[in-house]
């Protein structure tokens, strides 16, 4: 009964130490800077998303979560975005937007309370240009340019 | 008159008993957490404190379910016969020099035939769900109860033995100068372990352990009927733990305190050091804990009989002296019989492998 | 690659020479082991000389839907030689009209449920097999999914199919009409439950044996698997699982997403320990573009192997001691896991999916202070390792449930294939980082964990050896991080490997887990396939099992250590 004993021995060492339990909600955790969770389109100095509406998210999304519109810029070349919304629900948080954007267009927030019990809420509008189109979900805006997380690592990648 | 004072004593027994039963149940789901290096209850109440009766208000809320093809009288009867011999028993057992209850003469004798009844409710209850498996696993349980009782009633043997009689509180008071643990060691060791099969705990919980394939006999309870069982279970944890306080460890002796105070730091730490071995210990699979029974504890019980027939003819120390000798002897045997399980299947399949 | 041990060593392209029927021997992609091209025909004798020449070890069984759109499909069998993990290929073209390949279950058990697998996913029909139902997805589906003219939509089973049975040409299922049979449940064909269950010459009386189900919904079994157990008193004396409760289409998936988002999709196959199905793939991808990782990537890669062979191990510890009924191992098991949980989280982004590894190295570097943490949390590993164990090992309860129970025999782990500590339990000395190292294990040692006797408890002591071997390699491939990039120059953006296939294997906590990527130039994989060890491991189950006890039942199971995600994908 040795081996029976060594394990009492350590059962009873567990019970004087504290307990390790964090009692969430009363505690709640801070994430790693690095950890996916939910997203923001940062907002350049001039209070517009800094997205240049290329569409490299959305395609390369593997869930097809992402829903983008964008028109025309009209001062010069390229466009402009002015509807973007992810599908949570479809979402797997592999990051693959965050890291294929070229302008750091979208970026986590470290938000991990997003729980919902209504699924028409899971698709959340982060940018609407005229939010009277929008449907009437959350709009989660206005992250200020200077909050928005560092760069992701360029890690050799040739475009 | 007498029969008012009759029920005012019987209600307030019961009322003590409840609430121990009670505080058990509290004292298991903290206690079993802190070791587990968790928390246990924290929200009902301050720091869970009214956990027991969030599950009695969840267990009397459910739906009181009966299978179709159950044989209806057994069904509704077999809770009760589990409840009430657990409760019966405390109608012998002391709580200070005073009784609480009736002083018997054969007051231990009553409480084991009073125990030996809770099989038959477990019986009842497997056979009356008709469902295959509450029926293997009623006999199961029935047949589990009933070999452990055997070394757990002859251990007490020698305990009465030296006390001269069977009465509780002469018992207790037998053990004023030396505790019967440190007169009668191995006895303690095989009650001990008696009385964990004997209420159904780990390492002998087969009967109700959600990991195992075949379910347990009360698995078709529900509601107030399922609380009976479990409410039993709980209350035969403080049973046993009081018994084994009165039997072993000097009762309500001790120095300063008020005698019932001493008697509930002991019975508590009897529940928990039950709770510390559910901690810690897996199961024995349903053989092996028959075979351990009747080939390794019955033996040991026969054997401390003699060596507590031999204390009574001659001295204490002599006793103390041999028992622990055998006390050593029988945990030197347990360990070596389970370090070494299995080794000659596990020889012959090395050796297969090799010639292969 | 030539082997050094043995008498008759030969190399692997010599292995296939002289085969009658065996032609066009060239290798399996760049640097890929010699695959030779063989006929229907000729298969079962080829792959029995394959198999007698020392290649027994039955690696890839699989199909490869007809490349560069040329109609057909491919089969394709890898076979290994255990001594120096050395490998040959051979595969077999087959015409849409004429999708029928003789079975090689003969010569493998463990062939039965891969050709079923592939029966399943491409209507490829093995003449011989005892037992050709489906196995990942449900009776009455209707289509080959894996087949390029399949189209994914809804939910693949149309509404009449669901009404349907479907008895193919060579399949043996039971109808409504087989006695003893369910509405609705259709049972392999050589299980016939009252068979099973009928006494040996006594055919009239059915009572003494018992049918239970266990699963899919049960407690203890490690996710949603089902075994039919048949019972004589206690004792089982036949066992057949079932799964496919969790198919998810993950290798249809990958075909039509880029390679790099089929990382994540693969980190959700073998969920507990995602980073090696991520670095399998990984390895295979670089070997078709030609690219080389970097040597901080290269340790990087084995760090966290080993953390994630941990984190599995714990997983598996804490279900060890669950199952035979000690309730605290698992929870100090799982708080001595969050810490690397969490390490992984501050690196990689996630605690699980972790969608890490890149083509050439790594997605981020590590941080010091991470690395710094980590190191001073192996260095106490063994400590906190010694309280765990001391509640099972030495605990002679747990010693009488686990020793002498469950044992596996060295000839049915040849013939079903087993590979990782289920096979080094019984004495089987390989491991894919020892005899074929990758990434930086030709520069860290590795000592393998051994045991003799392939019983549950044998089973349970090389695992936890197995963990303390982990700590030892990440700590020392932590402090010897070298300086330098985490990923190579010059990896494209957007990744479209020559035309090509590669199969790689790497040392998962279950066993030899190899990915097949097969590519056709485009932006997405042609073939993506996931070798699981869980899925070769579960099904010795009726070798395991039979002779068992019923309460052994849940611990020999929990020692097969399955990952029902990798087992259906």
């Amino acid at each position: 009964m040795i081996g029976m004993a060594k394990g009492m021995v350590t059962t009873l060492k567990h019970f004087l130490r504290p307990a390790v339990t964090e009692q969430y909600p009363t505690v709640k955790r801070t994430l790693p800077e690095r950890s996916r969770t939910m997203f923001v389109l940062p907002l350049d100095e001039g209070g517009l998303p800094a997205c240049k509406a290329c569409m490299l998210c959305a395609k390369s999304c593997p869930d097809g979560a992402i829903t983008m519109e964008s028109e025309k810029r009209a001062d010069g070349p390229g466009r402009v975005l002015t509807h973007y919304s992810i599908d949570l629900g479809l979402c797997m948080y592999c990051g693959i937007c965050v890291e294929n954007c070229p302008s750091q267009g979208v970026a986590f927030t470290g938000d991990y309370e997003r729980a919902t019990a209504d699924k028409g809420e899971t698709r959340v509008v982060l940018f609407a240009a005229d939010p009277s189109a929008a449907p009437a979900d959350e709009a989660t805006e206005a992250v200020p340019a200077a909050a928005a997380p560092s760069p992701p690592d360029e890690g050799g990648g040739a475009e | 008159m007498t029969a008012l004072k009759v029920f005012i004593g019987v209600v307030v027994l019961a009322v003590i008993v409840l609430v121990n039963t009670v505080v058990v149940m509290y004292c298991e789901r903290k206690w079993l957490g802190h070791m587990q290096s968790r928390l246990g209850p924290m929200r009902t109440g301050y720091h869970g404190l009214l956990q027991p009766i969030a599950d009695a208000i969840k267990l009397l809320g459910k739906e009181d379910l009966m299978p179709a093809s159950a044989d209806r009288i057994l069904f509704l009867i077999a809770p009760i016969l589990a409840f009430v011999p657990a409760i019966l028993v405390y109608a012998a057992m002391p709580w200070v020099d005073r009784f609480a209850g009736a002083s018997f003469d054969v007051g231990i004798f009553f409480v084991f035939a009073i125990a030996a009844l809770s099989p038959v409710g477990v019986l009842l209850a497997g056979w009356a769900s008709a469902n295959k498996y509450s029926v293997i696993g009623g006999f199961r349980a029935a047949a589990q109860q009933i070999s452990y009782e055997v070394p757990m009633i002859l251990s007490t043997v020698g305990v009465v033995m030296l006390a001269g009689s069977m009465r509780l509180s002469t018992i207790v008071s037998a053990q004023s100068h030396v505790w019967n643990i440190v007169t009668q060691p191995l006895a303690f060791i095989l009650f001990f372990i008696g009385i964990l099969a004997e209420v159904n705990r780990t390492p002998f919980d087969i009967p109700e352990a959600e990991s195992e394939l075949v379910a347990g006999f009360n698995v078709e309870y529900s509601s107030m009927r399922f609380a009976l069982f479990f409410v039993a279970e709980y209350m035969n944890v403080f049973t046993v733990s009081l018994l084994a306080t009165l039997l072993f460890l000097g009762g309500w002796g001790g120095p300063v305190l008020p005698d019932i105070v001493w008697l509930l730091i002991k019975t508590y730490a009897m529940v928990f050091t039950i709770i510390w071995v559910r901690a810690t210990f897996p199961r024995f699979r349903t053989d092996q804990l028959m075979v351990f029974s009747w080939k390794v504890l019955i033996p040991a019980a026969l054997v401390n009989l003699m060596l507590a027939a031999l204390g009574v003819v001659t001295n204490l120390f002599v006793l103390t002296a041999v028992e622990f000798a055998a006390a050593a002897l029988f945990v030197w045997l347990v360990a070596k019989l389970g370090r070494t399980a299995g080794d000659k299947v596990r020889a012959a399949a090395e050796a297969g492998e090799v010639a292969a | 690659m030539t082997s050094v041990v043995g008498v008759h060593t030969i190399t692997p392209a010599e292995a296939l020479e002289g085969l009658s029927g065996v032609t066009d021997i060239e290798p399996l992609g760049p640097g890929g082991m010699p695959c030779g091209h063989t006929t229907p025909e000729a298969l079962v004798s080829a792959a029995r000389a394959i198999k007698e020449r020392g290649f027994s070890h039955l690696a890839l069984l699989t199909a490869i839907d007809g490349v560069e759109g040329s109609g057909g499909l491919e089969m394709i069998y890898a076979f290994k030689r255990r001594e120096d993990s050395a490998m040959v290929a051979l595969k077999v073209r087959l015409s849409d009209d004429a999708l029928r390949v003789p079975s090689i279950y003969t010569l493998w058990s463990g062939a039965g449920p891969l050709e079923r697998e592939v029966y399943d996913l491409f209507g490829v029909v093995f003449d011989g097999h005892p037992n050709l139902n489906r196995i990942v997805l449900r009776d009455d589906f209707v289509g080959h999914p894996l087949r390029k003219s399949f189209e994914m939509s809804g939910t693949g089973v149309s509404a009449e199919a669901v009404a349907v049975a479907v008895t193919g040409p060579g399949t043996a299922s039971h109808t409504a009409e087989t006695p003893g049979a369910v509405a609705g449940v259709t049972l392999p064909a050589e299980f016939d439950p009252f068979e099973a269950a009928a006494q040996p010459g006594d055919p009239a009386l059915h009572s003494e044996r018992l049918i239970l189900n266990m699963g899919p919904q049960h407690p203890s079994t490690h996710g949603v698997l089902h075994i039919y157990l048949a019972l004589e008193g206690e004792t089982v004396v036949a066992a057949q699982p079932t799964h496919g409760y969790l198919h998810r289409c993950i290798e249809k998936l990958c075909e039509k997403n880029a390679y790099k988002a089929c990382t994540p999709l693969l980190d959700r196959s073998d969920y507990v320990s995602g980073f090696h199905t991520e670095l399998a793939y990984m390895l295979a991808l670089e070997e078709l573009m030609g690219v080389e990782s970097t040597p901080k990537a290269d340790y990087l890669r084995v760090v966290f192997s080993e953390l994630v062979r941990i984190t599995s191990h714990h997983t598996w510890f804490a279900a060890v001691g669950f199952d035979t009924g000690a309730l605290t191992p698992f929870l100090y098991a799982f708080i001595d896991r969050e810490k690397i949980l969490d390490f992984f989280e501050t690196v990689t982004g996630a605690r699980m999916m972790f969608n890490y590894f890149r083509p050439g190295g790594v997605k981020d570097d590590i941080q010091p202070e991470a690395a710094a943490s980590m190191i001073k949390y192996l260095k106490t590993f063994d400590r906190s390792m010694d309280d765990c164990v001391s509640l099972l090992t030495d605990n002679e309860i747990f010693r009488v449930r686990m020793r002498g129970v469950g044992m596996l025999s060295r000839k049915d782990i040849a013939d079903y294939g087993v590979t990782g500590p289920l096979a080094r339990a019984s004495g089987f000395d390989h491991d894919v980082r020892r005899d074929a190292p990758y990434a930086a294990y030709d520069r860290i040692p590795v000592n393998v964990a051994l045991a003799q006797a392939g019983d549950t408890f044998d089973r349970y002591v090389v695992r936890i050896a197995e963990m303390r071997e982990s700590a030892r390699i990440a700590l020392a491939a932590l402090e010897g991080l070298p300086e330098g990039p985490h990923i190579a120059e010059g990896v494209p953006r957007s990744i479209r490997p020559p035309a090509g296939a590669a199969y790689r294997e790497v040392e998962s906590p279950r066993g030899e887990l190899g990915v097949l990527v097969v590519s056709d130039g485009s932006a997405s994989p042609w073939r993506l396939k996931v070798r699981s060890p869980a899925f070769s491991n579960l099904h010795v189950a009726p070798a395991l099992l039979k002779g068992c006890r019923v309460g052994d039942v849940i611990p020999a199971l929990g020692s097969v250590d399955v990952v029902m995600g990798e087992i259906d994908r």
